[in-house]
């Protein structure tokens, strides 16, 4: 007979998986998760007091590090902010707009090639993490040329950019993009069909639309859970109005399907850079 | 986006409680009442649309009576539309209603209100410190709060 207890695990701030600091208090049955308990604040860095110190301007490098897998997408939001305070949202330069627009496009990209790498990774397929990481270097390099910075780039600035992009990164920003539908389907290819991956996924951690809005989700957890909801197409900025673009986002999905779901968010995001 | 519907409703059901419409750069703020603040967030959510909680924080005013506001911002999905609701709380009154019975995620952002800004909520099923230790004294966020901590000297150097 089977003597069975729950137990009181501590996924300490420190841990592989936790990717950054997190602590998780678990109460496991076996394997399943019964009550996850998170503290966090082991990453807080007293970015907004720091900021209460500091001229608009200087605060650009600290933003950079809030979401360190995306820099310039937090120079955008935090300078699209500024700019609407001080009124002059529609008298950014056309290219500084289309120049955001595609260093936008290209953290969004590095940024999920982390996320769906390191979720393999965690699940036990190594492939993809090294795949996709080879896939980012080519997007840190464009980073390097266009900011000096591999990922702190304080490259979008109040009014615009920090400099013009330089001559010859335009082809090679296309020649990235032409080989990443490719890089997506071997992804795909490694996971999708996979019954590893799908008894892991399937199933695990569903949230229905409703509870999504509820507690503040946002961003692709937000689409991915079926509302149909994408800033860049409802409240857009930088031109993103003048873009043609899908939305992907399908009714009440598990894990599994999620993933399909931002892997295609990411490829729409490769054709709007015409 | 600006709702004017909405507020126009808001005045007309709590004309009382709705003390400023204050309208800039294509945003709406209206600041309310503190003691009616759950019905009003009830009503916005229920009739006027606005689901989704973006972000609830606190700001201190140093010097100013009241001392503290605390600020929802609103987003109504379907209709993309935003709105602005503030509340001011007094320092020695540092009070306010939870609203995460309208708005479950309104639990964390009010946790982090009461940790870094020291304003509690009342009839929160959890008011306990979220981002700094457990046993911390005194709230960081506030403007007389030492931004180097309490146990070290200031920065001397230059900031740039």
């Amino acid at each position: 007979m089977a003597l069975t207890e729950k137990m009181t695990i501590n996924m300490g701030p420190q841990h592989p998986s936790t990717h950054g600091v997190l602590q998780l208090i678990l109460e496991l049955d076996g394997e399943v998760v019964l009550k996850a308990t998170p503290h966090i604040g082991f990453l807080h860095r007293g970015t907004e007091k720091l900021s209460e110190h500091r001229t608009y301007n200087q605060i650009v490098p600290l933003t950079d590090r809030l979401d360190y897998l995306a820099p310039m997408s937090n120079n955008l939001g935090y300078v699209l902010a500024v700019e609407k305070l001080l009124g002059i949202s529609d008298r950014i330069p056309e290219r500084a707009n289309v120049i955001r627009v595609i260093m936008a496009e290209l953290t969004r990209l590095k940024s999920h090639l982390v996320w769906l790498a390191t979720h393999a990774l965690d699940i036990g397929a190594m492939t993809v993490f090294l795949f996709e990481f080879r896939e980012r270097e080519a997007i840190t390099d464009i980073y390097e040329k266009v900011s000096g910075a591999r990922m702190t780039s304080n490259y979008i600035r109040i009014g615009g950019v920090t400099e013009d992009l330089p001559d010859g990164l335009e082809k090679e920003i296309r020649d990235f993009v032409a080989t990443m539908p490719d890089h997506i389907d071997e992804y795909e290819g490694l996971l999708t069909g996979n019954k590893i991956w799908q008894k892991r996924t399937i199933g695990v951690g569903v949230i229905s639309a409703e509870d999504a809005i509820d507690i503040g989700l946002s961003g692709p957890a937000l689409r991915c859970s079926g509302v149909d909801w994408d800033l860049r197409r409802d409240a857009p900025y930088c031109g993103y109005e003048t873009y043609d673009f899908d939305v992907s986002s399908r009714d009440r999905l598990p894990p599994i399907v999620r993933k399909s779901a931002c892997l295609r968010s990411r490829t729409w995001s490769i054709p709007s850079k015409a | 986006m600006c709702d004017q519907a909405s507020v126009e409703k808001l005045k007309a059901k709590f004309s009382s409680a709705v003390l400023d419409v204050v309208a800039f750069r294509d945003e709406l703020t209206v600041t309310v009442e503190k003691g009616r603040i759950v019905e009003i967030s009830a009503f916005l959510k229920e009739e006027c649309g606005y689901n989704f909680l973006c972000d609830l924080c606190g700001v201190d005013y140093l010097g100013q009576q009241p001392r503290f506001m605390v600020v929802y911002n609103l987003y109504n999905i379907t209709s993309k539309k935003r709105l602005r609701i503030k509340v001011a709380v007094d320092e020695q009154n540092a009070c306010v209603d939870t609203v995460s019975g309208v708005w479950a995620t309104a639990n964390w952002h009010e946790r982090e209100c009461w940790d870094l800004m020291g304003i509690s909520f009342s009839n929160h099923p959890d008011l306990r410190r979220i981002l700094m230790a457990a046993d911390w004294e005194g709230h960081p966020l506030r403007k007389d709060y030492p931004l180097q901590g309490p146990d070290r000297e200031p920065y001397q150097g230059r900031l740039s």
